[in-house]
């Protein structure tokens, strides 16, 4: 077959539209999100006392590291479905979680008693979180992955991991409507964690699914 | 640059007109490309180092891949880089081919590419082989449309065919070519 032959093919070929992908993602998202709503609602449950823990700011605090972290990859997966993006050039916006990270942790250091710092670290739950996390991540993922499987990343393994993340902070930010874990300690090392597992799964599905 | 700059103008401009439907324009898009594209993947292989026989190959990848993404460019955005990074990605998936992967250094300056015709009376390509992965039908329309140059009207109806079924059968087999194309790899 010539190049002109393949032409006269593509040519042909040019009156099917290919979907917007744009315009369906946030449809796919919100399918995304009911999937985790579903298992959390069934599994999970928002904790009892969470009206009072709401005034604690370590409680409020578990949100907005996740929502920060959800808020400020996402650009980097919604443009990874163009080639000609470079990634790292969108990494810059992950400074903000980690802005935020730091501050919480400060914040608990100054406010609790040396004491307490290990026992608050650790936690009760924090194999719940490592899995429960996770599990909550499979939805938003797989929609993002599906998503970006129309497009056309050149960097399949770093997008599939900012994925990953993303989905992650999503999840962690449902998680925390029920994890009785509070310091900011815990989320530093489990949150991360867990979020970091899904990172690498992203990744890793990513480097087989996202080629093109 | 100027003779760049008009080049790459154009081909944004046809690809605009193509997205709208008219198929000249699209003809055309692939006809200023494809000589470009060319220009850019004998530089690229040259760099790698990998067999110079495989550069009409990379080249169809490289249209295939084009017209399977071209709803990934945004009309608001150069057209040139866009193109640039698919031309890269598709050598880079050749490179791949023969265990270059780390020391791959490609750029990605589409705009300093040498149009380059292609060079007639080669062996058989890739793609003929690639074909053998579509379905009996598939490979029917895609001869026919491809190198009789038949239309797709004419092939529903020798193949008693609906013009959709056809145009849906058309469409499967060029992504399952180019997703064949990337399964060569090890």
């Amino acid at each position: 077959m010539k190049t002109g032959d393949l032409i006269n093919a593509l040519v042909e070929d040019q009156g099917i539209k290919e979907p917007l992908f744009g315009l369906r993602l946030g449809v796919r998202m919100v399918a995304g999100l009911a999937v985790s709503l579903v298992i959390f609602f069934l599994f999970l449950g928002v904790r009892a006392d969470f009206q009072t823990a709401m005034t604690d700011p370590h409680v409020v605090f578990k949100f907005i590291f996740a929502a920060s972290l959800f808020g400020s990859l996402l650009p980097m997966v919604v443009y990874a479905v163009r080639p000609e993006i470079h990634l790292a050039s969108l990494m810059r916006w992950f400074v903000l979680p980690l802005l935020v990270l730091g501050s919480g942790v400060a914040s608990q250091l100054l406010t609790s008693p040396p004491d307490f710092w290990l026992s608050g670290m650790m936690g009760r739950y924090p194999t719940a979180c490592l899995r429960n996390i996770p599990v909550l991540a499979i939805g938003p993922l797989t929609v993002l992955l599906l998503m970006l499987r129309g497009g056309a990343p050149t960097q399949p393994v770093a997008t599939g991991a900012a994925a990953g993340a993303v989905s992650g902070g999503l999840a962690a930010f449902i998680y925390a409507l029920h994890c009785p874990d509070d310091s900011a300690l815990f989320v530093a090392l489990w949150y991360s964690l867990a979020i970091g597992i899904v990172t690498v799964i992203g990744g890793v599905l990513g480097r087989y699914w996202l080629r093109w | 640059m100027h003779a760049f700059d008009t080049q790459t103008e154009a081909l944004a401009v046809l690809l605009k007109k193509a997205k709208a439907g008219d198929a000249l324009a699209y003809r055309s898009f692939f006809e200023r490309l494809a000589p470009l594209v060319r220009g850019m993947a004998r530089r690229g292989i040259g760099r790698v180092g990998t067999p110079m026989a495989d550069l009409e190959d990379a080249v169809q990848e490289t249209l295939l891949a084009v017209h399977l993404k071209r709803h990934t460019w945004r009309e608001d955005q150069p057209i040139g880089p866009w193109i640039g990074a698919i031309t890269r990605y598709k050598l880079i998936d050749l490179a791949r081919k023969y265990g270059r992967r780390k020391e791959i250094e490609l750029d990605e300056t589409f705009d300093l590419a040498t149009p380059e015709p292609e060079q007639p009376s080669l062996p058989e390509r890739e793609m003929d082989r690639l074909l053998e992965s579509v379905s009996e039908t598939q490979r029917v329309i895609v001869r026919s449309i491809s190198i009789k140059g038949v239309s797709i009207r004419e092939v529903a109806g020798t193949m008693k065919m609906s013009e959709g079924a056809v145009r849906v059968a058309l469409h499967r087999a060029l992504k399952t070519l180019a997703e064949a194309y990337r399964r060569l790899e090890t």
